[in-house]
């Protein structure tokens, strides 16, 4: 509820009436025990002092995010069947002996917590490295990062073509009080004929915010 | 004292014009309300500002006349809309406004939409109604709209989208510039990078062919719009018709295209009005060879782009993935009520009248779809006698039409289809403002000849019935104007658990006199001196009103403008001193007038004589109430002193202004006797009246009388 008006007015000469007083008094008392909202309360009469820091919002950060279950391999240009490697080049990364299609979750890096009901406004941000052009100028690949809420995705990104490039992701959701859990997937294109122990993919310096504002 | 000679009205109810009048009625009741603790009549009311604390009558400074109210709450209360329509003095139309937020010293205010129509003085002001999250704000004048707290947006489609441009495939390459490309859809392996990743053969338009021969392939398209609340608009004419060939070997195009389907680039999607959400692409499948631009055919579902900006789109989608037929052209259809006076949302659908010009029709929405219109979904009761459309009401499983001398409800769904069946012929009502559900008592609505209750139903065995609630005010009926009763307003309230319904009276423009109904002691009273233009009630109950005249042009020095809230507040306004604030004094409280019924004691040819008139009362103080009292029928009477509110044979009851703090216990009122002695001669008839400002709680009354024989001498030559 919003205004309160007179319940009772006391005018001289009229009795000391008690239960006029008391209807008065606590139409009042009642507006402030539970009553209060942006109606009645005047403007800036809330501010920053009056309130508990995170009164109203909740915040979770997974940081330094980065692709799991890499390893250090080796990227070569030049190569024919016959002649040497004639560049060659280190590469922490995944390739198609550890992956071999579909979204994969980063099982490393997730935020499970106690949310209230509201909205949950999501951003995730990323770089990222993808062997995805031969010498003749062909596209070989793409890459795709999508978050999941409770295992349900919320937003995907498109898919990405640039050898490096970075992923932005930001979604808001309406969310329920409970424990919830988000999570990054990615995917890449599945194996197309390269080497099995080529580097293909990798990403790092990600991090995902989750940012509760509560209703 | 000889029993018989007495007289008690324990009970009083409430006006009673009709001679003879009924027991413990009475013949004039102003400015009272039900004391709920006893029953009894209170005049403990008042009016004060709608922000009690702010300076003058903040935020309210240039406001006249308020000729629209609307309460809406949102939110469970938290979220309440006060709007209004004022007419504003610097523009001389009127804007729509809602009160938000509170600075301490007053709220803001907030426009909705400005330069509206004032409303002229017979006709009836903009009517609200909610429809989900939306409320329905129509006037028969301006453009219809939605609001939905924070934007407002046009209801209904006013126009059809334009259809969308489609260029031309050029497959061979042969038409470079203009509105054509080579967009083929190729293999991979032909070597030609302009078909992304991923994008497979099968996509694409127009016949795929083994390249032996040419084939003619040609579409069209068309569009929707689609709002925010789902509602879809009419679709566009067909756009012009595309024509290709899917080319063939011996033709020297390009290997790569031959036989190959292409995409279709189209431009020129149009744009929706505001509150547009998506558009709807719709196409034909393959119409083949010697299609032509008027060539009839069945559009297809293409897809949705779920915007309102982009201009262009690329269509490859086969026909094969065409399985959604479009709505039919009768489906949704241009907005055809744009000059709607009144609304209703009745069984998901919104229900709007055809407005001035149309004043016998009814236009019913798709079922949850405000905005969309089925091209034969309305009602003419023009096909009976009853006059135009004047209101309608949602009232338990029908809608009522309250026509200007007939009343009509449409029954039905949205599944089965609606119906109109006449209720009742010789009773309308003009005043749709003052259609309102009262709990236990049905629709309340004021009449071309008096407020009328509408009650029961049409289903489970029951039947509606109509009941005239106002037999017995002949005198007030005839004082309203009904040259402006459409600017009747009414409201109920559960907190005071009263209906208040003010209308024009005495031949005036602007509502001024209330009629109030007290539903608990199902008795009438009046309100007089209460500046009502136009009335709502909040969740709450609280009665809240638009002053009837407002701030005047030019310098005034005392004046009120703005809302206002009917209160326990013992004031009747304000009186501004000064002109500019710095306060605002409140007035002095409405005066509360009782005149008892004419009693005759049971025989009016004997003559009476009263001694003493008994108040039976609730203590109150010491400010005094004067009696005065007449004989048969006279104008003049005859007062008596005035007599404190205090038990007569006790100590007086402690009272503000000399009780002191610590000492004086706190009181209550006390039930009590005022004896007021009477001096009059022999009378046939006998009646008293008090008007007060101070307070007082009447309960009941006695009179004690004594009679001889005498008797009403012969009747005049």
């Amino acid at each position: 509820m919003a205004f309160k008006w007179t319940e009772g007015d006391h005018v001289t000469s009229n009795i000391v009436d008690a239960t006029e007083q008391n209807a008065s008094f606590n139409n009042l008392k009642g507006e402030m025990n539970g009553g209060l909202d942006r109606e009645n309360l005047p403007n800036s009469s809330v501010s920053n002092d009056e309130l508990h820091q995170s009164a109203f919002v909740k915040y979770a950060v997974a940081a330094n995010m980065r692709a799991q279950a890499t390893s250090v391999l080796d990227l070569h240009w030049g190569d024919t069947a016959a002649g040497p490697n004639a560049f060659q080049q280190e590469y922490i990364a995944i390739d198609f002996n550890t992956y071999t299609g579909g979204w994969r979750t980063n099982p490393a890096y997730s935020i499970e917590s106690l949310f209230q009901e509201g909205m949950l406004h999501l951003e995730f941000n990323c770089w990222y490295w993808l062997s995805n052009h031969l010498a003749n100028g062909t596209i070989q690949g793409w890459c795709q990062f999508q978050i999941v809420v409770n295992g349900t995705p919320v937003v995907s990104g498109d898919k990405q073509y640039q050898n490096v490039g970075q992923s932005h992701l930001v979604v808001d959701i309406p969310i329920s009080t409970g424990q919830h859990k988000v999570e990054l997937r990615w995917r890449i294109k599945p194996w197309h004929g390269r080497d099995m122990t080529d580097p293909i993919f990798y990403y790092d310096g990600g991090q995902l915010l989750a940012l509760n504002r509560y209703r | 004292m000889d029993a018989r000679l007495k007289l008690e009205a324990p009970r009083l109810g409430g006006i009673d014009e009709l001679l003879p009048q009924k027991d413990e009625s009475a013949t004039i009741l102003e400015n009272f309300t039900v004391d709920p603790a006893t029953g009894g009549w209170d005049n403990r009311i008042g009016y004060e500002k709608f922000f009690p604390g702010a300076l003058a009558y903040q935020p309210f400074n240039l406001e006249k006349r308020i000729h629209s109210l609307y309460v809406w709450s949102t939110h469970n209360g938290a979220r309440t809309y006060h709007l209004f329509e004022s007419e504003n003095i610097v523009s001389q139309r009127v804007d729509l406004k809602f009160t938000v937020g509170n600075t301490g010293t007053g709220g803001g205010l907030v426009t909705v939409d400005a330069f509206r129509k004032i409303p002229t003085l017979n006709e009836p002001v903009t009517d609200y109604e909610p429809f989900g999250r939306y409320l329905i704000i129509v006037n028969g004048h301006d453009k219809p709209m939605k609001f939905d707290g924070e934007r407002a947006l046009p209801l209904g489609w006013e126009t059809t989208p334009a259809p969308p441009t489609p260029w031309r495939p050029d497959p061979e390459d042969s038409l470079p510039g203009g509105d054509a490309q080579n967009y083929a859809f190729v293999d991979d392996s032909a070597g030609i990078d302009s078909s992304p990743l991923g994008f497979s053969q099968n996509l694409g338009l127009g016949y795929q062919t083994d390249g032996s021969a040419e084939v003619e392939n040609s579409y069209k398209w068309r569009v929707s719009w689609v709002s925010e609340t789902g509602s879809e608009s009419p679709l566009s004419s067909s756009s012009e018709i595309v024509l290709w060939d899917t080319p063939d070997t011996a033709g020297g195009t390009d290997p790569a295209f031959v036989g190959k389907r292409q995409g279709v680039y189209l431009e020129d999607i149009p744009v929706g009005p505001p509150g547009t959400v998506a558009r709807r692409l719709y196409r034909t499948k393959n119409l083949g060879k010697g299609a032509s631009v008027d060539a009839n055919a069945s559009y297809y579902f293409v897809s949705e782009i779920k915007n309102n900006v982009d201009t262009v789109y690329s269509d490859y989608t086969p026909d094969q993935f065409l399985t959604t037929l479009s709505p039919s052209d009768t489906n949704s259809v241009a907005f055809p009520a744009p000059g709607a006076r009144f609304s209703a949302s009745f069984k998901g659908s919104l229900f709007l009248d055809g407005g001035q010009s149309d004043p016998t029709r009814i236009y019913y929405s798709n079922p949850l779809n405000p905005d969309s219109f089925s091209a034969s979904d309305y009602f003419d009761v023009g096909m009976r006698d009853g006059g135009d459309i004047t209101g309608m009401f949602s009232y338990y499983n029908s809608l009522i039409l309250f026509r200007e001398s007939s009343i009509e409800l449409v029954r039905g769904d949205n599944v089965n289809g609606f119906n109109v069946v006449p209720f009742i012929q010789g009773i309308g009502c003009s005043a749709v403002h003052s259609v309102t559900a009262v709990p236990g008592v049905g629709i309340v609505f004021l009449g071309n000849d008096g407020v009328y209750r509408l009650f029961g139903g049409l289903d489970g065995g029951s039947q509606v019935q109509i009941e005239k609630m106002t037999p017995n005010l002949v005198k007030t009926e005839k004082r309203i104007n009904k040259s402006v009763m459409a600017r009747a307003s009414a409201t109920y309230s559960p907190k005071w658990r009263e209906w208040h319904c003010y209308v024009p009276v005495d031949g005036e423009d602007k509502p001024s006199f209330g009629l109030v109904y007290h539903v608990d002691k199902n008795a009438w009273s009046t309100r007089v001196g209460f500046p009502v233009g136009v009335i709502a009630a909040d969740a709450g109950g609280e009665l809240i009103f638009g002053h009837n005249t407002g701030k005047p042009p030019g310098i005034v020095t005392d004046y009120e403008t703005g809302l206002f809230v009917i209160s326990r507040k013992r004031a009747l306004g304000y009186t501004l001193s000064g002109g500019v604030d710095p306060s605002t004094q409140a007035s002095p409280p409405p005066v509360a007038k009782y005149r008892s019924k004419w009693h005759d004691m049971g025989k009016a040819a004997t003559k009476k004589f009263v001694k003493y008139v008994y108040l039976h009362v609730m203590t109150k103080g010491d400010n005094t109430i004067p009696l005065t009292y007449y004989k048969d029928f006279d104008y003049a009477g005859i007062s008596s002193t005035g007599e404190k509110m205090q038990r007569a044979d006790h100590p007086d009851q402690q009272v503000f202004g000399t009780a002191l703090w610590d000492t004086a216990v706190w009181e209550e009122p006390m039930f009590t006797t005022i004896r007021y002695p009477i001096a009059q001669g022999a009378a046939s008839f006998f009646a008293f009246e008090f008007d007060t400002q101070n307070d007082i709680v009447l309960v009941g009354y006695s009179l004690e009388f004594g009679a001889n024989k005498t008797q009403t001498i012969k009747g005049k030559r």
